[in-house]
């Protein structure tokens, strides 16, 4: 109910889309537009499609069409493939071709990761302040130390790669 | 284009097969078994009483010091 309300509020001129328009001229019969109507695809997993490939036939190929309605071993092989492209657009060899997309792709991501580096390298740089004093070489050695005197993963981790009797890494 | 589910289909279940079955091998023989001989062979010469020792002498056991 309030849609109609609001259809006499704004008035009929408006409402009028192009299609209606031309609907006006021609006896009240929407011409079906494109899109509507059944479309030929090139699609592996479609391999007969909806409609013919070529829609408006020249002369030269609606003789060859009714040539077709005859016995087709009367058909020359150029013929044979004349009406084959008339059906379809690509073969399926032309149709699964690989491209170079893959090289395109790469090179992008690859590019992108360059222009990344750079940020962060810049970043590094003019952006972040020093880094703890947790990291200095002293502290370092003496926090292996601690965890070497602790025995810290003997079976396969540090612990395993010193040589306590000696006193240095294994070799 | 004939049967080309069922080829593609025999193809790709071999070869996932095929790939997890290695995956799975190669885990086992690079990683598995190497860990349990290093700690077979880590606790078969392992003397837990000499372990405390060095470590309580290196000072890092806050309740036995070295003294």
């Amino acid at each position: 109910m309030l849609a109609s309300r609001v259809f006499s509020l704004v008035g009929r001129r408006s409402i009028s889309t192009s299609l209606c328009l031309r609907a006006h001229g021609h006896a009240g019969v929407v011409k079906a537009e494109d899109y509507t109507l059944p479309g030929y695809v090139d699609r592996r997993d479609v391999p007969l499609p909806e409609v013919a490939f070529v829609r408006d036939l020249s002369a030269q190929q609606k003789e060859l069409k009714e040539k077709e309605k005859a016995s087709w071993s009367a058909l020359s092989v150029d013929e044979k493939v004349e009406l084959y492209r008339i059906k379809f657009n690509e073969t399926y060899a032309e149709m699964n071709k690989g491209t170079n997309e893959w090289k395109t792709i790469l090179g992008g991501a690859l590019f992108f990761l360059g222009v990344t580096g750079l940020i962060l390298i810049w970043q590094k740089h003019f952006m972040y302040g020093a880094i703890p004093h947790t990291f200095s070489d002293e502290w370092l050695s003496a926090q292996t130390k601690r965890m070497l005197d602790m025995r810290v993963n003997p079976v396969e981790g540090i612990s395993a790669q010193w040589d306590f009797d000696k006193n240095e890494w294994k070799k | 284009m004939r049967r080309l589910l069922a080829r593609r289909m025999k193809f790709h279940l071999l070869g996932a097969f095929l790939v997890s079955m290695g995956c799975a091998t190669l885990y086992k023989f690079g990683i598995a078994e190497p860990r349990k001989r290093a700690y077979a062979e880590f606790y078969k010469s392992y003397d837990p009483m000499k372990d405390f020792e060095a470590m309580k002498a290196a000072g890092v056991l806050e309740c036995a010091p070295p003294k």
